[in-house]
């Protein structure tokens, strides 16, 4: 059982909201279910979507194509019905009468997704009270109104006579149904975040708007500063005086951000920075997906400075890999920038967080036996300074943008130039060396022909391969890059497919620079719409071939 | 007590630095010795000019940051341990021309931390060009023909920002800068002070200055009245006043963020499972 519902209209008639609840009722009803929502950048108006796809088995991406199609205009009809199914069951605002059930009920338009659930549970046969106490859970005061739309829509479906399956309850166990963006903020809650500081920007938004509102449950302050500039400033001040920090943002406000990136290589700061990739150069289209900040994120700043960056796959990877930023940049204390994207962040998935992964906050401390007087920039062999936040008598920190002595006085002596440079060219090494006992790479099925990737597409490719007899490595953290072992497992195979949501082919280019070896089909999508499993599937059937 | 490194100081002789450093350093060194402060709680911050590397020369902790950016930095400090006392350095160039926006933020947050303006109207470091307090018709490097720009007004900036505490000063004036300096570092909220300073290579305006301050304490002047002191800052020709200008009390940004949390000290494991049940 495997099955896409499309719920199309305007943008302030719930779609979002609605799906999620309708999310929460197949997830309770025992089965999988990933959410992604296709909108515009407009408040009123204008043609979304949010595709609701439901499975007995495991699922990692939209679907792209639909089972059942709700569209409360027409001119989302006509604009999405090409992406309908054979047999695709379609109610257009023409067939039925959405606008007349919300005027009746005095309700408003955005609760005309409660309309749809109503529907679909008569056409799925799934019981009235089970559905009915999931609106309530999910939507508290507002439940009344809803549960009424609910059941107008079933006993419309049952009146016009529209024909029922028995949707079985799966046997899965429900799962939250999170988006990555709040996969991402419980990952650094669980690292220990404190301070959270960012500027309005799709798709990250969520992410602040998530830890604003739990940020009393979370013990952590989630802050809207003035501009990108500010926000990456006060983080870093905040993890100067020795609390864990991230900022967050997409493409643009990265840019804005670059110049406090180097700051925070140079003064050694712990600093995390999202990045949810959208569709760029410049203003773009903001609401869609690319992944084409991969380029910026591996060069940002000037100068050299060691800097990590991670890129998760779907959201139970956004949890790990966030946190496990949060103890990089502790521990290197040095920048570490994590890459998401609109279709990670922006879509919800039935995931498991690993909760019970302990991610502790590992900082070399300071040591007034070992280490005599405080020096932020003492030398050591790896690179790493021993770390004093100040508030500590008789430990003076001095952090400093200039070039600086050990004691971190400024100084351009070409003695110092050299002495600095070569610390964080060691540190650099040192994060090379460990991360390649860490490896970093996700490697799924077997076989001579290899798809090589990074994040969102990997939930299309997973589907994709499936008995296709295709290896897919899955690059996660593409600085430093996994090299050896992508070498390591990438030996024997005869071809290799690199796919990517971009124009310019950066990891593919990046990918055979680091690794020496050539990619025989570069697969690149740049229509800001993320891969779908079956067109993919194909583009390796032909390589297969 | 004595604050000072073994750096040595490397500003022109006789630059308007001197005056700054030296009249904080007295003043931070009475508070440790009268034991109003913690030595190890206090936390300074720079931008980038020749003031900038005062971090240097003060045996304090420190965090000398990048051109303008010096408020928001302040705030993160002041907001992860509000136990530290912030202390910001910033020149015309970074308050008013690269961090304009920031130095606007910090004064309507009323974050609890202090800023000090070291106001020569040239950019010395990059060899004089003018700045954004420079006056209109202002011959520079970058300017022949004059500055075409009308100068900002710190002071009356500052008041319709909101800053709780606002005040000015002159380096040439050391005793009534410590006076400033301890009353700034009284207040609770949000503290700006603006330094006339001259630059003794490129805008030497000490002489200038110096004809023309004069103290408000020494009028029947109270700086309680928000639209005296507004009324007061456009005060700007053959008198100049120095002084407190405005100072009141109001809730602290750092107050309405934390609301009793403590971010610093208190680092128990958060149970995640409770907030992720509603999404099941």
């Amino acid at each position: 059982m495997d099955f896409s519902i499309f719920i199309g209209g305007q943008a302030g008639e719930g779609i979002k909201r609605g799906s999620m609840l309708i999310g929460k009722v197949f997830n309770r009803y025992g089965y999988h279910v990933f959410i992604m929502n296709d909108y515009g950048s407009l408040i009123r108006g204008g043609t979304d979507y949010t595709e609701i796809r439901v499975s007995s088995k495991e699922i990692h991406t939209s679907y792209n194509r639909f089972d059942y199609m709700f569209a409360f205009h027409m001119d989302v009809f006509e604009k999405y019905k090409g992406m309908t199914k054979e047999n695709c069951f379609t109610l257009t605002s023409n067939d039925f009468p959405y606008d007349d059930i919300i005027k009746e009920a005095q309700a408003e338009p955005f609760m005309k997704p409660s309309i749809v659930l109503g529907v679909l549970s008569y056409m799925l046969n799934i019981p009235e009270n089970f559905v009915e106490d999931v609106i309530e859970d999910d939507l508290k005061k507002n439940a009344p109104q809803n549960i009424e739309l609910f059941r107008v829509g079933y006993k419309l479906a049952e009146e016009k006579g529209f024909k029922p399956i028995h949707l079985l309850k799966g046997d899965k166990t429900p799962k939250p149904l999170l988006y990555g963006n709040d996969a991402i903020g419980l990952g650094a809650v669980r690292a220990g975040l404190k301070v959270y500081a960012a500027y309005p920007i799709t798709p990250s938004t969520t992410l602040l708007e998530f830890l604003a509102k739990n940020a009393d449950k979370l013990g952590i302050v989630a802050l809207q500063l003035e501009d990108e500039i500010a926000a990456i400033n006060l983080a870093i001040g905040s993890a100067y005086a020795g609390v864990p920090s991230m900022v967050g943002t997409s493409g643009a406000g990265l840019d804005l951000m670059g110049e406090t990136i180097s700051l925070a290589g140079a003064t050694e700061t712990p600093i995390v920075i999202l990045d949810v990739m959208r569709v760029g150069p410049s203003t773009g289209a903001p609401t869609y997906t690319e992944q084409s900040d991969l380029n910026l994120a591996l060069n940002i700043g000037h100068g050299e400075f060691p800097r990590i960056v991670l890129a998760p796959g779907d959201v139970e990877e956004a949890f790990e890999v966030t946190a496990k930023a949060l103890q990089f940049a502790w521990w290197y204390q040095t920048p570490v920038i994590i890459l998401s994207d609109k279709h990670i962040s922006e879509s919800a998935r039935t995931t498991d967080l690993p909760f019970s992964n302990n991610y502790p906050m590992m900082v070399k401390t300071y040591d007034k036996e070992l280490d005599g007087t405080y020096h932020r920039y003492k030398i050591t062999p790896d690179g790493i300074s021993p770390y004093a936040p100040p508030s500590m008598p008789d430990v003076v920190v001095h952090v400093n943008s200039t070039e600086h002595t050990e004691e971190g006085y400024s100084s351009s002596l070409p003695e110092t130039l050299t002495k600095m440079k070569e610390k964080r060219v060691r540190k650099m090494k040192t994060i090379e060396d460990d991360f390649k006992l860490m490896r970093f790479i996700n490697v799924f099925g077997e076989g001579s022909v290899a798809v090589v990737s990074f994040g969102s597409p990997k939930g299309a490719i997973l589907e994709a391969i499936e008995n296709l007899g295709i290896k897919f490595v899955q690059v996660v953290s593409l600085e430093p890059f996994p090299t050896d072992a992508v070498l390591e497992e990438l030996k024997g195979v005869k071809k290799i497919i690199s796919v990517e949501q971009n124009s310019f082919g950066q990891f593919a280019d990046l990918f055979e620079r680091k690794t020496g070896l050539k990619i025989d089909k570069r697969i690149l999508k740049y229509d800001g719409r993320p891969f779908s499993p079956w067109a993919l599937r194909s583009m390796f059937e032909e390589v297969l071939k | 007590m004595n604050l000072a490194t073994d750096r040595k100081i490397q500003w022109c002789p006789g630059c308007g630095n001197f005056g700054i450093y030296n009249a904080l350093k007295s003043v931070l060194e009475k508070a440790i010795d009268e034991k109003r402060v913690k030595q190890e709680n206090i936390v300074l911050v720079s931008g980038i000019g020749c003031y900038g590397y005062i971090t240097n020369y003060y045996h304090l902790n420190s965090f000398h940051t990048i051109h303008g950016r010096v408020p928001p930095l302040l705030t993160g400090i002041k907001l992860a341990n509000p136990e530290l006392i912030p202390i910001g350095f910033v020149g015309d160039g970074d308050a008013f021309a690269e961090g304009m926006s920031h130095t606007i933020h910090i004064a309507r947050r009323n974050s609890n931390a202090k800023l000090i303006l070291h106001n020569n109207s040239v950019y010395g470091l990059t060899t004089g060009q003018f700045t954004p307090t420079s006056p209109k018709g202002f011959k520079s490097k970058s300017t022949p023909f004059g500055n075409p720009e009308n100068p900002i007004n710190p002071v009356t900036l500052m008041l319709v920002s909101q800053a709780t505490f606002v005040a000015r000063g002159f380096s040439g004036d050391i005793k009534h800068l410590q006076y400033i300096f301890d009353e700034m570092l009284k207040h609770r909220g949000f503290a700006f002070v603006e330094v006339l300073q001259p630059c003794v290579t490129f805008n030497n305006t000490y002489q200038f200055y110096k004809e023309r301050v004069y103290k408000l304490e020494e009028t029947d002047y109270k700086p309680d009245n928000f639209n005296i002191a507004l009324q007061k800052s456009l005060e700007w020709g053959e008198k100049i006043p120095v002084g407190i200008f405005y100072k009141s009390e109001l809730p602290t940004y750092e107050d309405l963020v934390l609301r009793g949390l403590d971010l610093f000290y208190d680092r128990s494991v958060i149970d995640l499972k409770d907030i992720v049940n509603e999404f099941i």
